[in-house]
């Protein structure tokens, strides 16, 4: 009889179903999807030693990043030697999209690969028919660059092409990867005699410790995964924030969305109890609708969030690559826990978030066919208790706790404090505005709002936290985009920076190019990794390339002369925040001749890396190192030369490699895209975190114009015309959402505030410089958020308008 | 409007309501129940007529037929002289705002406004706002006066619809309209209301169309008829 009641009711009303279904299913999909790109930014990244040798592989190599290949013909040749596989991996793009190829020898000892055919790896590798180079890649990869079997593919826009000649199936570790035979991937990327790194089965760590030298770094896989996983631990923890807020604002939805559906039955609930239907059927009613709409909605919010996330991988793809030098998998890996967890966790969350609605329709007395439901609203001295207690809980956690996490909790507190209060200080404006215009439709419609107060208070509270959420986060990304342009403009010194495609520029390269006509001085950069995970940044620089650092810490000459003599590194911010380090502590290297300890003469300013660097002399690397290549130049010409007409005559250079050359300007421009594609996917989700709650906007004015259906048919008794009724209705959606940006401005600042000076010095270690945030996200989202809101509330100004008035003048209908 | 009620005190023989032949049918499924079946009925100005009947003898439809909110299926309803059936909807919802005082069973107060600002509101909504001289006035003439700033929540039964009465007449309409006026109050507090009701309407020479089952309400009026399965009849 309960499914029955239930089912003949929502037969009934199936536009305010398929609502509350859109709101669930809305915040389900966002947060389906962040989960996916999550594990897709967790376990798939920088996989492919363990997918070629094993989860534990071994992986020996240069700090430079290239290994001679008489150094790996050296250690293979030492009796116990173990089974070595050779690697070579280089950064390609095809059709746009960033891949790997990665050069093995399917003869050594990687683990058994064979196509979806059943080809084998060497019979794939080795196909040469039409005299193009084979490679192996995965369906998803395949599926991203919309190729098949026997495809060609072009490389980068040099001409060389490879042919696909095996799909192989479940191994994301391979995606975004050309498998090739190394020797071809070594020919025709030009890099006959180097490896990348050398793969060794996990039993031979001790042969390989006390045979490597000094100058082979020794890591395993798993560790390798881990700093690639950590590389991108903040930009997984701003994404789960986000969904969390998406997930938050859905709930809402789910609440306005029932709180609607309860108020269109509460005559059934009143006759229901006075027939003799206990609290526990009334609740076994409630609760079981409530679920099945959360497991139907739950169960589109999943499918969704699966397409939701191939989107967002899209977007992040790009950036991953360019920021943290690593390639996502090329689709996402759902599993069935990963379903069930979320969707055991949707139908908790909107039983939980229901619980206040069902106990209002508990509570209506027996036989008595209420008019409307006395929705519970908290006394002003209640709210503000609330309020100060989550701030100052979530302020202290920030203070006393200086991890990322307590960051995001403390910022959550805080936002949940000032949400709590919101609904109080937007009916407070309401009351204002409706005071101010008391004789206009306007003002009669602000005025008519006030006693629904409770049904529409959850409504605002999201909107406005979707448009502060949409407003602070913007007025951050700007900020920090100001900064970033700000720092790259005055980092780049040199008139033009030239490096080569895919490798090093050796000495002899750099020395050509130093001595080119027009070339007054040169600066240079190397970048390596060192055994204990820390990148060293070794820099050759002119006199004039020092003002783009901008110090944070220490006395700028001081800095200087110690820097140039050897005796001190600088430190980049992010990695001073991570290992505590100021001016004057010290920093240990692992180096050939042992560990390094110099002090630290700097803290400077850099947005380049997450990780951050310890920046030495060039002369002090190669003494350490022996390495003379470097990664680029930048070339500081004589008054006169234009990079173009250099950069011409460096076209025209036999470099044995492509020459690529680019201005300051340039670089700029190319950063700032970088910076703009990084933060697509936020914007992404603050604009899915706003259209979810303008659906609890929509849900929340129907719930409303529900209830107050008497007192719209009785203005329209009293001469109200349908035209005015539309239009009140109208005034009133428009005047919340007024009154919800009015609410989200100071908020929005809260958030700018916290995610520029709290959130990402912790997620990513760099500051952002103090200032006042910028307004051009308010001049976006105001109108936009007005235009929306107002349309939003047509849809239900409409239904209202157009409802018998007869019907509904008398009470309990 | 004051001037209209002083028209009307002057031609108290002038038709204010004339229905003729007016019939109205709903259909539920696939059965139609007449609810109305060729109703003639004159309300002249000034003049206070109750209709009486059993419960669905269509008295309220009746009603809001005389109102313009419904159109009958057949017959016509001049007020005033204007065939409101031949009105569209917005120029039927402007008559009636100007001509007519409506007063329900359920007072149908707005519960976000004051009492004052829900006598106030038919002003706004005929674009022609009363004086807060005039509220005050007739809010003391109804025993009101010290009430305008409660709420509707604040107020018993009784005052509700005194409140609401003062609604129905501070535009001055020719014609008040009452639906069960005292169908939800207890009867010394029904009573009172008719006794204010009726006076108000005397005192400003509209005509009152009051449907009612109570004999007591009914028997202020001047006159009398009942609806019986959808006919009218002398009572």
């Amino acid at each position: 009889m309960l499914a029955r009641l239930s089912r003949a009711f929502f037969y009934r009303h199936p536009a305010q179903v398929l609502l509350a279904l859109i709101g669930i299913a809305a915040g389900v999909a966002v947060v389906t999807g962040v989960a996916l790109l999550r594990g897709a930014l967790v376990e798939s990244l920088d996989a492919v030693s363990a997918e070629l040798v094993g989860d534990q592989a071994l992986v020996v190599r240069h700090p430079s990043g290239r290994l001679d290949v008489s150094e790996y013909a050296r250690l293979a040749r030492q009796p116990g030697a173990p089974d070595f596989v050779p690697v070579l991996r280089a950064p390609v793009r095809v059709d746009g999209q960033r891949l790997e190829v990665v050069g093995v020898d399917p003869f050594s000892g990687i683990q058994t690969l064979s196509g979806t055919d059943g080809t084998g790896l060497s019979t794939a590798l080795f196909d040469e028919s039409g005299g193009i180079p084979s490679a192996v890649v995965s369906s998803s990869t395949l599926a991203l660059l919309g190729g098949e079997l026997e495809s060609i593919l072009s490389l980068d826009e040099s001409g060389r092409q490879v042919r696909v000649t095996a799909i192989i199936r479940g191994r994301p570790g391979l995606d975004r990867r050309l498998l090739m035979d190394i020797s071809r991937a070594q020919a025709m990327l030009g890099e006959r005699g180097w490896v990348s790194e050398l793969l060794a089965p996990p039993q031979s760590e001790s042969w390989l410790r006390s045979n490597l030298g000094e100058e082979l770094l020794l890591v395993t896989a798993s560790s390798q995964r881990a700093s690639a996983r950590q590389l991108t631990a903040g930009m997984r923890a701003n994404l789960t924030a986000m969904s969390l807020l998406a997930l938050a604002t859905g709930l809402f939805v789910v609440y306005s969305v029932l709180s609607f559906l309860m108020v269109q039955r509460r005559r059934t609930f009143g006759l229901l109890r006075a027939l003799g239907m206990t609290h526990g059927l009334l609740a076994r009613l409630l609760v079981g609708e409530v679920l099945v709409i959360a497991a139907f909605g739950a169960l589109g919010g999943l499918v969704a969030g699966t397409v939701l996330s191939d989107q967002l991988l899209r977007l992040i793809a790009s950036p991953v690559a360019e920021v943290y030098g690593q390639l996502p998998p090329a689709a996402t890996n759902p599993t069935p826990w990963l379903y069930a967890g979320i969707w055991l966790a949707a139908l908790a969350a909107a039983v939980a978030v229901t619980l206040p609605v069902m106990r209002e329709a508990l509570q209506i007395p027996p036989g008595r066919l209420v008019r409307s439901f006395a929705v519970h609203v908290l006394p002003a001295r209640k709210v503000l208790v609330l309020t100060v207690l989550l701030v100052s809980a979530g302020t202290a956690w920030v203070a006393l706790d200086t991890r990322l996490v307590a960051a995001l909790g403390g910022l959550f507190l805080v936002l949940a404090g000032v949400i709590v209060a919101i609904p109080m200080i937007g009916f407070g404006l309401v009351r204002g505005l409706a005071r101010r215009t008391a004789t206009t439709l306007p003002g009669r419609a602000l005025r008519l709002l006030e006693t629904a107060r409770g049904r529409l208070s959850p409504a605002l509270a999201a909107l406005s936290l979707a448009l502060a959420l949409a407003i602070g986060m913007g007025m951050m990304i700007l900020g920090f985009r100001a900064a970033v342009g700000d720092w790259v403009t005055r980092l780049l010194q040199a008139d033009m920076y030239v490096s080569l495609e895919s490798r090093s520029l050796e000495r002899e390269q750099v020395d050509r190019l130093a001595a080119m006509e027009g070339v007054e001085t040169f600066s240079s950069v190397r970048r390596s990794r060192l055994a204990d995970g820390t990148t060293l940044t070794a820099y050759d620089l002119p006199a004039r390339a020092w003002s783009g650092f901008e110090l944070l810490g220490g006395e700028a000459p001081d800095a200087r002369r110690s820097f140039s003599a050897g005796d001190a590194v600088l430190v980049s911010e992010p990695l001073a925040r991570r290992k505590s380090l100021a001016v004057g502590d010290s920093v240990e290297l692992p180096t050939p001749d042992g560990p390094a300890r110099l002090p630290v003469a700097a803290v400077f300013r850099d947005y380049s890396s997450e990780q951050g660097f310890v920046a030495v002399t060039g002369d002090l690397y190669r003494e350490w190192f022996d390495d003379q290549a470097v990664d680029s130049i930048g070339l500081y010409l004589a008054d006169g030369v234009t990079p173009v007409d250099l950069g011409r005559r460096i076209d025209r250079m036999e470099l044995d490699g492509t020459a690529q050359w680019i201005t300051p300007a340039g670089i700029r421009r190319e950063s700032l895209a970088v910076f703009d594609r990084t933060f697509r996917v936020s914007w992404a989700l603050a604009m899915l975190v706003g259209l979810i709650a303008l659906v609890a906007l929509t849900s929340a004015l129907l719930a409303q114009g529900l209830e107050r259906s008497r007192e719209h048919a009785t203005l329209r008794a009293l001469g109200l015309s349908p035209a005015r009724l539309f239009g009140l209705v109208t005034v009133q959606s428009a005047g919340l959402t007024a009154v919800a940006l009015a609410t989200a401005l100071p908020l929005a600042v809260l958030i700018h505030y916290a995610l520029s000076l709290l959130i990402q010095p912790r997620a990513f270690g760099w500051s952002l410089p103090a200032g006042l945030p910028p307004a051009e996200p308010v001049l976006w989202v105001v109108p936009v958020a007005l235009v929306l809101g107002t349309l939003t509330g047509l849809y239900p100004a409409w239904r209202i308008g157009r409802r018998p008035m007869i019907e509904h003048l008398r009470a309990g209908r | 409007m004051a001037d209209d009620c002083d028209d009307n005190r002057h031609n108290e023989r002038q038709s204010v309501l004339r229905a003729r032949g007016v019939t109205r049918t709903y259909h539920d499924g696939s059965q139609d129940i007449r609810v109305l079946d060729s109703v003639d009925l004159d309300v002249s100005a000034g003049e206070k007529l109750a209709i009486t009947g059993e419960s669905g003898s269509g008295k309220s439809t009746f009603l809001h037929l005389a109102a313009g909110m419904d159109l009958p299926d057949a017959g016509t309803i001049e007020l005033l002289g204007e065939h409101v059936n031949r009105l569209d909807e917005p120029e039927r919802t402007r008559f009636r705002a100007r001509h007519i005082g409506l007063v329900f069973q359920d007072y149908n107060l707005i519960e976000s406004l004051s009492a004052g600002e829900n006598i106030e509101l038919v002003g706004w909504l005929t674009g022609k706002p009363a004086g807060i001289d005039d509220i005050r006035r007739l809010a003391g003439e109804l025993g009101i006066a010290e009430l305008l700033d409660r709420r509707p929540d604040q107020l018993s039964g009784g005052q509700q619809q005194r409140v609401a009465i003062a609604r129905a007449l501070i535009h001055e309409p020719s014609l008040v309209l009452a639906d069960e006026p005292t169908g939800s109050l207890d009867q010394a507090s029904a009573e009172q209301v008719m006794q204010v009701l009726s006076e108000s309407v005397d005192a400003r020479g509209c005509a009152l169309v009051l449907v009612t089952h109570s004999e007591t309400a009914a028997a202020r009026c001047d006159r009398r008829v009942r609806l019986h399965a959808g006919k009218l009849e002398n009572a």
